[in-house]
């Protein structure tokens, strides 16, 4: 437990913020260099609970996409023991509560299976966290998806009063062996 | 024991030998006409009544009795036998037994033809005449099989010709054996079976009868254990328990049993199977029969709303034993026309038969009403509405080997000075005929038959009987201001516009229009030869908009009539065998669907004997005038059936806007409900239409009651939805479809000498979408904005590794990825002095600054005859030039930049080398053909500017070689396209300059 909250932490120093204002926010992986994205992470859980081992997260050529460029690939190897899930997440954006968000993008998998993504405000001591997952199926073959979330105004004990939202995304280990992603938009509707 | 196992074993073996031995079945009539087809040729004076065969057991060679032809009334009968194969190379001996009452010729025949998927020909017909003694007397002729994929038949044919020979004929004991001399005759089996009964056309609630006849030809009781299946011949799912029938049939003698016909539903069934007796296991049917509703009652006042018919010649597939004769086939006149009237059919064009100005006009102003009496009578007695073509077609046409001897026409019509002949290309020639006599001839027809013609289309096809409308257009005024003198309630159908033979109907139009004379008509008739369903190259739908569109500037209100459909099969092959064979009921459902959809008042088939199924011989289905099997609907008589009975009557209320290969349209019936029809084309892709809740009914093809779940996958074959308010439920339905793109071709050019790929694509989906395109072998996708069904042209360059099959093409329409492979190249490609092989051929084409340079080697040893005006029926080569193929390719056809050269060696018919040319001159283009040891060569120089072309560019191309025996009997090669260049340009080769030009520079 200890260990998690730290690497909590860890994370949570290097989130930057997005500014308050930001309507649209795309995640295009085709810009990427390297062999890992540069904004998303691996979520705590994996980290802790094997790393490479549980799975990987690597930035791979798009090459079976009409639009070519490259995506965000998670690979479940080992699979992680005390989680259902192989998460990455999006660094912290600033928002504000009472919104509707739309986040839509590219997602395959390597067989009929499923999927998960979830907003989420970070957690906070004697806050109660807000989050919000969606389950949804993929196929193999590239499918755009929409996904429109209602971020509830902050009540004085929710962890919204932070106004800050992470995005989540991940395959389910008992379901998929790989999960493929692409430029993932997310927007504020109101 | 022994004994008996003995004998058992001696069956056994000869019941084998038997069955190798002599495939005609029944050949003893022991189970009385069963595996037979009797055609009696009745003549005009007698009244058409089918004289059934008589199975005589006082005289006979061999079981219980013979087959006795009775025949007061002098017909010319033939009886034909059950289709068989035989082993091609051997030799094989016809025998039978017969005896005649008086001296008569009998013509005894094995006919054979060779059945392949695209064709199907007369591969030899082998007969004698033979005249039969008072007594009997067994006779033969010996003859050797031929052929790989052969189907015999025999025939025998009474050689009256008309004249009234009253002599009674037995036959019996028909035998085939292998060898050169006739031995003993032997039945095919030592027990034979065959399904029997007469009536095939059931309505719901009816029986209809149908029962097992076995006959023992040996000497000891067999156990026959006949296994019997009943299915739908369309619907595969469609099936029904087997039926197992068990009897001992004691020693020489023969039994029945009754089979059960019950489905408890329509559609169009065949009753087959096997019986096992004595070891042996042998075919049983296919015995088919159908269950439609009931038709509507008839209304014989001219019709409101839409209506179907049939072209119709008042007698069975008449053919031409002699003069006027009404042919009956295992049934009379009273029971072929019930079979007509119980599918509902309403209107008949009579057209094909006897009642052409020759017979009824034998002599200037003299009549002969006779025939058209009867007719007339007959029909209307039937509750059919009547239209006659005046005066057929105004052609005079090759017949046999005496060239431009037949027409319709009268033969002294063509001694007036009045009457002019105009020189057509092809096999035959235009005729004016004298006005005068034109004009009394109608005048004379609509006095007689005044208030009995409900209309009168006036001639067949005159645009391409004729040179131009300017021809017709006289005689279309005269007939129409006369009929309307004399019978004022009479409709005149004007046009009879054709697209067979490669017949163009735009410029006839235009003149028909630009004339004024169609304010003299009622309606608009075309046949769309070229155009028959929604899967054709141009689909049948858009045809007629593109016809209706035209015809709106001249006459906005003048109905579309469509009097001959004849090619529904799924791809029209010119051979009437073959599409007549493809063509079901679906195909026949989806026309009428689409006719009544698009505003066409009047659907008609050619011909009725499309509505008859030919049981005996399957592989010869509409093949010859010799082979039909009676009153036996064919699925295409449940299909007319069917849309008699929704469709008669009804009229449009809208064309579903749906994606390309998605067809649909919503109908009102004329009892007033209404009716959607949904289909898919067999190319296109799987679509669902999901349906709301409502209160209507979701029917099959054939109108049985379909499960659906709320969803309807689409299929060819067209499903129907009935109700009140369908319109708003419609409005509610959602059509989604696997795919959203169709890749329409696929093809490479080269720019700079380095591959591109061109690759055509078609937005299927139900809604606008941005497409992105991108082959593998890039990394550069192409994107573009499409609206439904729209297509558009997408180039990759750098295409030195696309490969059809292996390569993939990632699609994109914002929603979906699509993963598809790479087609076949719709073009070859060829590049300056390379030379390139084609079926039998090989050429290279080749740049020079005074034009294009061809050289063309054509392996072809055998001369054939040529016909003088029609290069391409005779050794020949053809060659098609299109000056700008990278223009506007969604424009499919041979249009102005098309141009077509002929060259062809000296034939075998003593015709001289041949040169000419379409769209260019063919005196400035320079050629040779020179005859070699193996064929002949042939070389050409086009000028550029014969080309359209200012200087070498990128060349749409192809060549096609015919060649001919010298029996006349003709095949072809193609490089890159098909048989239908000369209509379509999309897939001639692209033949590329080896200098760069202008034109690509500019691209």
């Amino acid at each position: 437990m200890k260990k998690t909250i730290w690497m909590g932490i860890f994370f949570g120093g290097l989130l930057l913020t997005l500014p308050a204002n930001a309507q649209k926010v795309l995640f295009s992986f085709d810009k990427e260099t390297g062999t890992e994205p540069t904004e998303f992470l691996r979520e705590g859980r994996w980290v802790n609970g094997g790393g490479d081992a549980a799975g990987t997260m690597e930035i791979v050529k798009a090459h079976d996409h009409a639009n070519g460029g490259k995506a965000l690939k998670i690979t479940r190897k080992n699979g992680l023991a005390n989680f259902s899930r192989l998460r990455v997440q999006t660094k912290n954006l600033n928002f504000k509560p009472g919104i509707t968000c739309r986040v839509s993008g590219w997602f395959k998998g390597d067989r009929e299976g499923l999927a998960q993504i979830q907003l989420t405000s970070p957690w906070a001591k004697n806050k109660k966290q807000w989050y919000k997952p969606i389950d949804f199926r993929v196929g193999k073959e590239w499918r755009r998806y929409s996904f429109e979330f209602i971020v509830p105004e902050a009540s004085a004990n929710s962890t919204l009063t932070s106004g800050k939202l992470y995005l989540t995304f991940g395959l389910f280990q008992n379901s998929l062996k790989e999960l493929y992603a692409k430029d993932i938009l997310w927007e504020v509707k109101k | 024991m022994k004994h008996f196992l003995f004998s058992l074993l001696l069956f056994l073996s000869v019941s084998s030998f038997i069955a190798a031995a002599n495939p005609i079945r029944n050949s003893s009539f022991e189970l009385g006409r069963a595996d037979f087809g009797i055609s009696r040729h009745i003549r005009p004076e007698n009244r058409k009544i089918f004289l059934e065969p008589v199975f005589d057991t006082a005289e006979k060679v061999h079981g219980r009795q013979s087959i006795r032809f009775d025949n007061p009334g002098g017909d010319t009968i033939e009886l034909v036998s059950r289709e068989y194969q035989l082993v091609p190379g051997r030799t094989y001996t016809f025998s039978w037994y017969m005896k005649s009452s008086r001296p008569l010729n009998i013509r005894a025949g094995q006919y054979c033809g060779e059945a392949t998927l695209r064709s199907k020909i007369w591969t030899m017909t082998v007969s004698h005449i033979f005249r039969p003694a008072n007594e009997w007397k067994r006779y033969s002729f010996t003859f050797t099989a031929k052929g790989r994929n052969s189907w015999y038949f025999t025939l025998f044919r009474w050689e009256a010709e008309g004249k009234n020979n009253s002599a009674t004929v037995w036959l019996d004991a028909l035998q085939l054996n292998e060898g050169k001399s006739p031995t003993p005759y032997s039945p095919s089996s030592g027990v034979e079976a065959a399904l029997c009964g007469d009536r095939r056309v059931r309505f719901p609630g009816e029986s209809l009868p149908c029962e097992l006849r076995i006959v023992n030809h040996t000497n000891r009781p067999q156990t026959v254990k006949a296994t019997l299946n009943l299915n739908d011949t369309l619907m595969d799912q469609i099936s029904f328990p087997s039926q197992i029938l068990t009897q001992t049939v004691p020693p020489n003698s023969a039994i029945a049993l009754p089979v059960s016909t019950e489905t408890k539903r329509y559609g169009h069934f065949r009753l087959a199977g096997v019986f096992d007796a004595a070891g042996s296991t042998h075919p049983l049917g296919g015995w088919f029969f159908t269950e439609i509703p009931r038709p509507q009652k008839r209304d014989t006042a001219p019709l409101k709303g839409f209506a179907n018919g049939l072209n119709c010649d008042l007698g069975m597939p008449a053919y031409g034993i002699f003069s006027c004769a009404y042919r009956a086939i295992n049934s009379g006149e009273k029971e072929y026309m019930e079979f007509l009237r119980n599918s509902g059919t309403l209107f008949l064009r009579l057209h094909d038969g006897e009642l052409t100005w020759k017979i009824l006009e034998p002599e200037p102003g003299k009549f002969n009403w006779t025939i058209a009496d009867e007719h007339f009578r007959t029909a209307l007695e039937n509750g059919f509405v009547l239209m006659p073509v005046l005066g057929n077609m105004f052609f005079l046409r090759d017949h046999g080997n005496r060239k431009r001897s037949y027409s319709p026409l009268p033969d002294w019509i063509f001694k007036s000075s009045a009457t002019r002949i105009h020189k057509m290309n092809g096999s035959w020639d235009g005729v004016s005929p004298d006005p005068e006599a034109w004009k009394r001839f109608a005048a004379a027809f609509a006095t007689r038959y005044k208030g009995k013609i409900a209309a009168y289309e006036i001639t067949n096809e005159p645009n391409i009987a004729l040179p131009s409308a300017k021809e017709y257009v006289p005689y279309l005024k005269s007939a129409a201001e006369t009929i309307k003198k004399h019978d004022p309630s009479a409709l005149i159908i004007g046009g009879g516009l054709t697209t067979d033979y490669g017949g163009s109907t735009n410029r006839f139009l235009k003149e028909l229009g630009d004339s004024g004379v169609l304010k003299f008509c009622d309606a608009l008739s075309f046949h769309p030869y070229a155009t028959p369903l929604d899967s054709s190259p141009t689909p049948a739908n858009s045809a007629i908009q593109a016809l209706r569109k035209q015809l709106d500037r001249y006459a906005p209100k003048l109905p579309l009539w469509n009097t001959e459909l004849y090619y529904i099969a799924p791809s029209p092959i010119p051979y009437y065998a073959v599409s007549a064979s493809a063509s079901h009921a679906h195909h026949l459902l989806r026309r009428y669907l689409i006719d009544l959809g698009e505003g066409v008042e009047r659907s008609i088939l050619i011909q009725s004997s499309q509505l008859l199924q030919n049981e005996l011989a399957p592989h010869w289905e509409l093949g010859e005038n010799y082979v039909y099997s009676g009153c036996i609907p064919h699925d295409r008589y449940t299909g007319q059936s069917v849309a008699s009975y929704l469709l008669n009557g009804a009229t449009p209320v809208e064309r579903f806007q749906w994606p390309s290969g998605a067809t649909g349209y919503l109908y009102r019936m004329r009892n007033g409900l209404q009716l959607a029809a949904v289909w898919k084309s067999p190319d296109a892709q799987q679509f669902v239409l999901s349906l709301p809740e409502g209160s209507f009914e979701v029917l099959d093809m054939y109108l049985n009651p379909l499960k659906h779940h709320g969803k309807i996958t689409l299929s060819e074959y067209p499903v129907f939805l009935r109700g009140e308010n369908l319109q708003n439920i419609m409005k509610k339905t959602k059509l989604s479809g696997v795919l959203s793109f169709r890749i329409l071709s696929a093809f490479l050019f080269l720019r700079n000498d380095r591959p591109e790929l061109l690759l055509e694509i078609q937005n299927i989906s139900p809604k606008k979408i941005t497409a992105v395109v991108r082959p593998d072998f890039t990394e550069q996708p192409q994107t573009a904005e499409l609206n439904v069904n729209e297509k558009a042209l997408f180039h990759f360059p750098g295409a030195e590794n696309a490969r059809p099959g292996s390569t993939k093409v990632y699609l994109s329409d914002g929603e979906r990825n699509f993963t598809l492979p790479l087609p076949s190249f719709q073009r070859k490609l060829l590049r300056d002095g390379e030379t390139a092989n084609g079926n039998g051929f090989s050429f290279a084409a080749t740049s020079t600054n005074k034009g294009l340079s061809l050289q063309i080697t054509v392996r072809d040893s055998e001369r054939g005859p040529r016909n003088a005006k029609a290069p391409w029926n005779g050794d020949s080569i053809e060659l098609f030039f299109d000056s700008s193929p990278l223009d506007n390719p969604g424009n499919i056809y041979a249009g102005g930049n098309v141009k077509r050269l002929f060259l062809a060696p000296a034939s075998a018919n003593g015709l001289p080398e041949h040169k000419s040319a379409f769209g260019m001159d063919a005196a400035r283009i320079q050629s040779a053909v020179t005859v070699t040891k193996d064929g002949y060569r042939a070389q050409a120089l086009i000028p550029w500017n014969e080309l359209g072309m200012k200087s070498p560019g990128i060349l749409g191309f192809d060549i096609k070689v015919n060649n001919t025996t010298r029996e006349g009997r003709l095949s072809y090669g193609i490089w890159s396209g098909t048989n239908d260049n000369y209509r379509f340009r999309n897939r001639y080769g692209l033949w590329h300059p080896a200098q760069k030009t202008g034109k690509e520079k500019a691209e």
